[in-house]
């Protein structure tokens, strides 16, 4: 009898074995792409920073309007926080090719979910920095508009109308994502709605005889008179 | 761009029929009959001053009309009238002037003066003084010298002039007219320009490329102008449209103007009108007020644009008292200089730029108004004499930030 029991725990442990040995090769496999995929984020990583430094990336940006984008990148340098991603980005892509390299079907249909929803991440980041851009110009402008138009809460006008834009671009970017599914909706219905109610009110109460004043000075002006420039010569 | 293609076939076979004119004078505002028969009798008065008697077209917006055989003749070319021409009136002024070119072209015209002004203001003064220096002494552009109230034309007195004083050398009034006369030789280098995609002509376009292609200029006083009340609530609208365009020939032109030191007047013809007292009050508190607010919520935007000193500035000039409100001649310089250079460097959208601008052209009109409270006509123009020569004094800051927008900043 024991020596059955013997038998069962040999023919136990030589199927472990067996199995661990058929993984060997698939780890060294991962660990030789992990390295080769370090060594080649490592690179892309210092072309990318020098490559940023020498275009005055980080100025452009701020140019651009991006300034948040310096706020929360490592030391205050997008031009780092891109080559970090970058640098990343590399290394996960060589860790799910080496993860392929298993040969197992599981792995497989993970790398192949994980590669399909790239394409959405990507878009997300797209619509987010169109979103952003859209975001501070239409910002600027309402905020220049309102000043010009002497109104004291044109700071307020601009940062709503900016906060609308910019929750709409994160609702988008969810959708793209598919996270959350109807808590967004109805999360972006919610502020939305808020935002838009809130700028109503501020508008609405706080400048009614601005808008009925302007109304009269509309009604009154010749209407040449206003849109003739030259004449102010 | 207008071409004689452009023009409508009906119009077209009418100055095919004319041939030749010595003189074209167009006047886009004269729309109704009886304008248009003011405008040709005021024509024949001024033909008859001249040394020799010139053949004249007059271009008007009006319905086609016969006129009495002679010197005068008409035709009509609608799409000089504003209700015609589309949504940015200003730019179908450069239209009108673009069409008027080129009729004027085709008719090998010596001499061509487009009066934009209202139809009231044009007298037979106005057609002879702008039409004599470039049909008898040769000159190619004459621009007009109007009498007005201190606080009238501030645009131009405040920025157009002294900054094309200061940029180009040369002492004109108004360099934008809009009433001016131009040569034959003029219409020609205008309309044979550079690619209109890459240096698209306007107004601003017309005095600047006359100075640096080295063209004969000189003014002509030609009396009193009506100008309507400013709104000072809409400057920024005005702004816009002004300074774009001259924003644009100063990036044309940056090698000319780099390389010219002071100014040189130019000769003027006519005796200079006198001077209409200020009737509009000005509402300076207001000005100052929007400055004041314009500094609370566009610093952010003025500080990609404007150096530290000029920030601090002022920031003094919005903290300190209203009586004592005075924005010096040297910072409203170096304010536009500065502006002009961030429109070159595309540092934030030109049209938000020019647009932020609206709040310190506010606070040097509030200043000048301050000034010239007690002044007479004498005393005020002593003051944009000052103010000229604080544009000239300024300008080797233009050059040094134009040159080098990253290295100097003061």
């Amino acid at each position: 009898m024991w020596e059955q029991v013997q038998q069962a725990l040999d023919q136990s442990m030589i199927r472990m074995l067996n199995e661990l040995a058929s993984l060997v090769p698939g780890l060294m496999a991962l660990v030789i792409a992990v390295l080769f995929s370090t060594l080649l984020a490592g690179v892309l990583y210092f072309v990318l920073r020098r490559s940023l430094t020498s275009l005055r990336f980080d100025d452009r940006l701020g140019r651009w309007g991006l300034q948040s984008m310096a706020e929360w990148a490592p030391a205050n340098s997008p031009t780092i926080l891109v080559a970090r991603v970058a640098f990343w980005a590399v290394v996960l892509i060589g860790f799910l090719i080496g993860v392929a390299a298993f040969d197992s079907t599981l792995t497989s249909e993970l790398v192949l979910q994980l590669f399909t929803y790239l394409p959405n991440v990507a878009a997300a980041i797209v619509v987010l920095i169109v979103g952003n851009v859209v975001a501070r110009f239409v910002a600027r402008s309402v905020l220049i508009g309102a000043v010009n138009m002497n109104l004291q809460y044109a700071r307020l006008v601009s940062l709503g109308v900016k906060w609308m834009i910019l929750v709409l671009a994160v609702a988008m970017a969810l959708e793209h994502l598919a996270i959350g599914g109807s808590i967004v909706y109805i999360a972006f219905g919610i502020m939305f709605g808020g935002i838009v109610l809130t700028l109503a009110l501020a508008i609405g109460l706080g400048s009614k005889e601005l808008v009925s004043r302007s109304l009269e000075r509309e009604a009154t002006k010749l209407p040449l008179e206003a849109e003739e420039p030259y004449r102010h010569l | 761009m207008i071409e004689l293609a452009d023009i409508p076939a009906q119009t077209r076979e009418r100055i095919e029929q004319i041939g030749a004119a010595d003189l074209v004078l167009a006047i886009p505002r004269a729309a109704s009959a009886q304008d248009v028969e003011g405008i040709v009798a005021d024509t024949r008065e001024a033909l008859t001053k001249l040394y020799s008697l010139a053949q004249t077209l007059v271009i008007h917006s009006g319905e086609p009309m016969e006129t009495a055989p002679g010197a005068v003749r008409t035709v009509a070319l609608p799409m000089l009238s504003h209700a015609d021409i589309g949504a940015d009136p200003l730019k179908s002024i450069d239209d009108a002037y673009q069409a008027v070119f080129a009729v004027a072209k085709n008719l090998r015209a010596r001499a061509v003066v487009v009066l934009v002004s209202d139809v009231e203001s044009i007298t037979p003064q106005w057609i002879y003084a702008l039409a004599r220096p470039v049909l008898e002494l040769d000159f190619d552009l004459v621009t007009p010298g109007y009498a007005h109230a201190p606080m009238e034309g501030l645009l131009n007195s405040g920025i157009i002039a002294p900054l094309t004083r200061a940029l180009y050398g040369r002492r004109i009034r108004h360099p934008l007219g809009p009433d001016c006369g131009f040569s034959g030789r003029l219409i020609e280098r205008l309309l044979d320009g550079p690619n209109p995609r890459t240096h698209p002509r306007s107004i601003a376009s017309l005095a600047v490329d006359a100075i640096c292609d080295g063209f004969e200029i000189c003014e002509a006083n030609v009396g009193a102008r009506h100008y309507p009340p400013p709104d000072w609530s809409n400057q920024s609208s005005v702004l816009a449209r002004i300074l774009g365009p001259v924003f644009l020939e100063t990036e044309f032109h940056a090698a000319q103007w780099q390389r010219v030191r002071g100014s040189q007047p130019v000769p003027v013809f006519g005796e200079a009108g006198s001077s209409r007292a200020q009737t509009e009050p000005i509402d300076v508190r207001r000005m100052i007020d929007s400055f004041a607010l314009g500094y609370r919520n566009l610093e952010e935007i003025w500080s990609v644009i404007l150096p530290p000193g000029t920030l601090l500035e002022l920031s003094k000039l919005a903290k300190g008292s209203r009586e004592l409100f005075h924005m010096p001649d040297r910072t409203w310089a170096r304010i536009l200089y500065d502006f002009a250079l961030g429109h070159r460097l595309r540092l934030i959208n030109p049209d938000h730029l020019i647009r932020a601008m609206t709040p310190l052209y506010l606070a040097w009109v509030a200043s000048f108004a301050l000034d010239t409270a007690a002044a007479d006509a004498a005393m005020a123009a002593r003051r944009l004499e000052d103010l000229a020569l604080a544009f000239e004094a300024a300008k080797p800051y233009l050059v040094s930030r134009w040159r080098w927008p990253d290295r100097f900043n003061p």
